[in-house]
């Protein structure tokens, strides 16, 4: 395109320089010339102009307002408002929203530039300039006949000076012929000048370079945008996807899930009264391996339905253990684990006493925690004559999910030996849970996982839906549903 | 380990609530109890003839309730023989042997010279049975090892399982009966949990 732009331009400068003898034959050349670079300019403006998201000649904010990436940003942000900035979708909305934005500027800046420094030259030149030109050509060639004529009568009007007898009149008619000559010389070479004056205004190569320039400077600048936002998007997936509660340290998961008792542990306790006080060594028995992965599965992105695992005490039980034991620091600590074993080896008068003062020494969390999970695990023993799990049965199959030592695994011996001890700390703690923590738990803290019917003897009602989990379906909440979902067994 | 040429060791795996203290329980004591106490672990010794003298036979009750691996890595490598124990009631309990086997299967690298016994217990709790006794010997089939099936309440083969392990030992000749008595010398080393088994 560039060399078809620039060789009229060539071929524009000599005809005029040599005006005077005229050639018709490159005269015709010449103007079939401009016609075609007419022509391709008008046909490419108006391609380029289709190719504009923005509407020309709109101003800067009025454009910016229609582009579709900017209705694009607007539905995002709006959207990512009402989904609310808890949930991933919510945020990502926000943050992409106001990426498309910086988009949309970008882009409404690029189109304001090619269309001043490009578009507008174009249009110039094929709507006005080359009209103009071709005009002033055939301005110059009727000027050049003219003044071919002039020089003809002149030159007849010398010849009949020399032959003739009127020589003072001829004389007089051959100055009047000379000067309309020399005046037709004049306009000729005054044409001349103004047309390659345009010419010399119109080299249009640079604005193609500019328009090339431009896209890629404003492909650049998107990059820029992108990659700006890349890292913040980056950041909001993995601050969402590394959600898991199993596996996560206790005060992380309580801080970035804003609650005080780990959702594992409040949902399992609540499941477990609802259906699994009566079942049979709970929390002895093994629970179907693929059941225990599904729903810590569910309760680690706490999203997926729990309805089908009521039907599986064990199941719940076995998520609850896995729970305590992939917790990267026991529940009753690594920090405290002499001071724990110590006290168990107190004489029995002493011993309450003593784990009394480890227990106080728990972090707050820590303490929270455990004191749910006594609290609860005292409640179960209190079925034991149906469930069969003691104080002392319960210590035996869960103590060693609360506290263990941090050498196990080198010295796997030690860890049998820990068993014991730990069994001896938990199980006077579970006996006497009410002298260890005298107020009343709660069970259902965050009231996720209850019904707000207060019919039943006890508030443990579950609504299993965990769409309320994450507060998107507040209406879920509601009775019918939930009544089907629970399940006696 | 300076009495490992002379103690014979056997390592019972199940899952929690199978009934494996119960099968040692009776074949050590010969007692069978009904309250319901999960172990932590246990060992029992007790003496037996073994190539024309005596050595000790010392069963490890583990703890089903909650596996830690390098516990239950320690118990198979120094274990010389194998009971795997599930309850003819529980299809799960079966399943929960399958990760176990595995690990024998890898820490012994092959099972072919370890004498491995498959039990199917509580073979007295018909009206509950999920597992059905074919279905126990393909498994053994399968794993290339003996099976049996056992009711530690009704005394049903327990000895039998015993015998028929040590009779799978190739390298050693051992056998139970020592001048015709059994309990000589039977003792509980580790007596983990003082109350849980002492009937």
């Amino acid at each position: 395109i560039k060399k078809a732009f620039l060789k009229p331009l060539a071929l524009g400068h000599s005809p005029v320089a040599v005006a005077t003898e005229t050639l018709p034959m490159s005269h015709v050349l010449i103007e079939r010339r401009m016609e075609l670079v007419r022509v391709v300019s008008h046909n490419t403006h108006k391609r380029m102009v289709s190719c504009l998201q923005g509407h020309i000649g709109a101003d800067a904010e009025k454009r910016h307002k229609k582009l579709p990436l900017t209705t694009l940003s607007q539905a995002m942000v709006e959207g990512g408002n009402q989904l609310g900035e808890d949930s991933l979708m919510g945020k990502m909305m926000e943050v992409c929203g106001e990426a498309e934005n910086r988009l949309a500027s970008e882009l409404m800046l690029h189109e304001l530039q090619i269309e001043k420094e490009v578009l507008d030259p174009l249009s110039q030149l094929a709507e006005v300039d080359i009209p103009n030109i071709l005009k002033q050509r055939k301005q110059l060639a009727k000027l050049v006949l003219d003044y071919d004529s002039a020089r003809a009568r002149w030159l007849q009007a010398t010849k009949s000076i020399i032959s003739g007898t009127n020589t003072q009149a001829l004389t007089a008619k051959a100055d009047l012929l000379k000067e309309e000559v020399d005046e037709a010389m004049n306009k000729v070479e005054l044409c001349k000048v103004t047309s390659i004056r345009i010419f010399d205004l119109y080299i249009l190569h640079p604005n193609l370079l500019l328009q090339w320039e431009a896209q890629a400077d404003y492909h650049r600048k998107s990059l820029t945008v992108l990659e700006s936002v890349l890292p913040a998007i980056q950041a909001q997936q993995d601050s969402w996807t590394e959600k898991p509660a199993f596996g996560t340290g206790l005060d992380e998961h309580l801080k970035r899930s804003g609650r005080e008792i780990a959702l594992p542990l409040e949902a399992c306790v609540m499941m477990l009264l609802e259906t699994g006080m009566k079942e049979e060594g709970l929390f002895r028995i093994a629970a179907g391996a693929s059941k225990l992965k599904k729903l810590k599965a569910a309760l680690d992105c706490s999203t997926s339905q729990l309805e089908e695992f009521y039907s599986d005490p064990h199941a719940v039980a076995g998520a609850l253990k896995s729970y305590l034991r992939e917790l990267p620091e026991p529940l009753m600590t690594y920090h405290l684990y002499d001071e724990w074993i110590q006290a168990s080896r107190q004489d029995p008068d002493k011993r309450l006493q003593a784990l009394w003062v480890v227990c106080d020494q728990l972090p707050k969390n820590n303490k929270t925690n455990l004191r749910y999970l006594v609290k609860f695990l005292a409640r179960l023993a209190q079925d034991s004559e149906v469930n069969k799990m003691t104080p002392s049965n319960i210590s035996i199959v869960l103590g060693p999910n609360l506290l263990w030592a941090k050498t196990e695994g080198s010295l796997a011996e030690m860890a049998a030996a820990t068993s014991v001890h730990v069994v001896a700390i938990v199980e006077p703690i579970i006996q006497h849970a009410d002298w260890f923590f005298p107020d009343d738990v709660e069970f259902n803290v965050s009231g996720m996982f209850a019904m707000p019917t207060p019919a039943s003897n006890h508030n443990n009602h579950l609504d299993y839906d965990c769409g309320t989990i994450e507060k998107k379906r507040p209406g879920s909440m509601v009775g019918p549903e939930s009544d089907s979902v629970r399940k006696d067994k | 380990m300076p009495e490992q040429s002379n103690d014979y060791r056997v390592v019972v795996f199940g899952a929690g609530g199978v009934g494996k203290s119960s099968l040692v329980l009776r074949f050590v004591k010969g007692t069978f109890r009904d309250t319901y106490i999960p172990t932590v672990e246990d060992t029992y010794r007790q003496v037996i003839s073994c190539d024309k003298s005596v050595c000790t036979l010392q069963i490890t009750d583990t703890t089903g309730s909650h596996q830690f691996p390098a516990m239950q890595r320690l118990s198979i490598s120094k274990g010389h023989a194998f009971i795997l124990v599930y309850s003819i009631t529980s299809r799960q309990s079966l399943e929960e042997l399958k990760p176990i086997y595995q690990q024998v299967l890898a820490i012994k690298g092959s099972t072919e010279s370890i004498p491995i016994m498959l039990v199917g217990n509580k073979s007295d709790e018909m009206a509950q049975r999920e597992v059905e006794t074919k279905e126990g010997e393909a498994q053994a089939t399968a794993w290339k090892c003996a099976f049996m099936e056992t009711s530690a309440k009704t005394n049903s083969n327990v000895k039998e399982l015993f015998q028929e392990l040590l009779a799978l030992e190739k390298k050693r000749d051992m056998s139970l009966s020592i001048d015709g008595k059994r309990s000589g010398k039977q003792k509980r080393a580790d007596k983990l949990k003082g109350k849980c088994s002492v009937m």
